[in-house]
């Protein structure tokens, strides 16, 4: 007599099965490769230095002697790093976040929210066909000079912005009171200075300049001179 | 048992395993040894802001001690950002704790890459159609805020050449619930298959929601990065 034959699955069955284990494959699978791209985390703070600092009271002489030269070491570093900073003060701008401060190594003695400039490009359509682009330049720059009540020298991209011919003559281009009470020059017609639109202050709406509302800019003017560094990132 | 139950009893068991590899690892013990290792790596990461000093760049420095991210042009601090957490690690795939202590230690990461990166857009203004209906040409045009612009992720990787990477977190996005904490970080453990994410290494600092944002926005793009040991020195 012949053994019961296993029953034989439809196609269907089989391919419905095979789906079934690879979705149960999936989901066991899933987690543990989770686990595996994570990451072992731990805190960077604490353990080295307690260890360094806790250990050496009772060190053996030998460690002692190994640590105590690396200290010296690792401080005559540090003092030399610091004597390569910026000494007094100076002053630093974010463009991204239109702030400015004005500082030392060590502590911010003014945080002032600014306007830089607005990354807009001005096409002249006629003419010399020049292009402009509105950036607040990045790197560090002294201050060349301080001007009270300074007189703005309007430039061409001043008249072709609002649709106007530049003129012909440097006194139909001058216009008192638009910079505010200080400018301090950054060369290359940049500038620090003051602003007729204070409730747009923390925008980007300059064409380059770095534009402060004038309580703040009359500390700035009181606090740099002439050569005082200005970071600008 | 059934097979159903005992899938789904190994499932949990799986799962349950996973949430524990989840949770942050207890510190190693204290090695009296390490002391001497550590002010060999302070030192020799004052050697690197040296050597970064005398170039003319932007570089940032984390110390997990005072709890700060400071950028500094040569040897001048800019702009201080307060660190609330850190934490480092290697993914496990590759090394685990071990060698995770020793990628971040007095080495320089360069070359950043933020993910996602920051998006600006310019706009165009033609000298003769300015005065036009052509609302690119407005004089009166305000622009919005740097907040408005590019608004910050609360969660964003800045990636360094050599698999090295910076996650920054908005405090409120570190304290989420555990539940969505450990679904989320799943869904970022799956999110490390593109290649883009693919960092071997990772430091984790969380900062105030605003301080986050503004680190974001403006990340310089050449920026190198530094994490030295904790020191009691003041920078």
């Amino acid at each position: 007599m012949d053994a019961p034959q296993p029953p034989v699955r439809p196609a269907t069955e089989r391919w419905k099965l095979l789906v079934l284990g690879a979705a149960v494959a999936a989901v066991l699978i899933a987690p543990i490769t989770a686990v595996l791209l994570s990451f072992d985390r731990q805190p960077m703070v604490v353990n080295g230095v307690d260890a360094a600092a806790e250990t050496l009271g009772g060190a053996e002489d030998s460690l002692l002697a190994d640590i105590a030269p690396l200290e010296i070491e690792v401080e005559k570093l540090q003092a030399s790093l610091n004597a390569q900073a910026t000494p007094g003060l100076y002053l630093v701008v974010d463009r991204a976040n239109n702030r400015l401060w004005v500082r030392s190594r060590d502590s911010v003695v003014l945080e002032a929210v600014v306007s830089t400039g607005s990354h807009t490009i001005l096409r002249e359509s006629t003419g010399r066909k020049r292009t402009w682009t509105f950036d607040t330049p990045s790197g560090r720059y002294p201050i060349l000079s301080e001007r009270r009540h300074p007189v703005w020298v309007k430039p061409d991209w001043a008249f072709l912005e609002e649709g106007q011919p530049p003129p012909e003559r440097v006194i139909d281009r001058i216009e008192n009171g638009s910079l505010g009470e200080w400018a301090l020059d950054l060369g290359d017609g940049y500038m620090i200075h003051g602003t007729l639109y204070e409730r747009l202050l923390g925008r980007s709406i300059t064409h380059g300049c770095i534009r402060v509302g004038r309580d703040d800019l009359r500390a700035v003017a009181r606090a740099a001179e002439p050569g005082t560094p200005v970071f600008i990132f | 048992m059934k097979p159903a139950r005992f899938f789904g009893i190994l499932w949990l068991l799986v799962v349950s395993g996973a949430t524990v590899c989840h949770l942050p690892s207890a510190a190693s013990a204290r090695d009296p040894q390490a002391s001497n290792a550590v002010f060999r790596a302070r030192e020799e990461a004052l050697r690197h802001r040296l050597a970064l000093a005398k170039e003319n760049r932007l570089y940032f420095v984390l110390d997990p001690d005072i709890g700060s991210l400071t950028l500094f042009h040569e040897a001048t601090p800019l702009r201080v950002w307060h660190v609330v957490d850190a934490q480092a690690g290697a993914r496990r795939l590759f090394a685990g704790r071990a060698e995770s202590q020793g990628h971040w230690r007095a080495v320089v990461w360069e070359r950043p890459r933020l993910e996602p990166p920051v998006r600006r857009e310019r706009r165009l203004i033609v000298s003769d159609q300015v005065n036009t209906p052509d609302p690119a040409g407005a004089v009166d045009w305000i622009p919005p805020t740097p907040e408005e612009e590019v608004p910050a992720p609360e969660r964003y990787i800045v990636h360094f050449a050599g698999g090295s990477g910076l996650e920054v977190v908005a405090i409120r996005a570190d304290t989420l619930s555990a539940r969505s904490s450990l679904i989320q970080g799943l869904v970022r453990s799956f999110r490390g298959f593109a290649p883009a994410n693919w960092d071997r290494y990772r430091i984790r600092i969380v900062l105030s929601a605003e301080e986050a944002g503004m680190l974001y926005r403006t990340f310089p793009p050449e920026a190198a990065f530094v994490a030295i040991i904790p020191s009691s020195i003041p920078w």
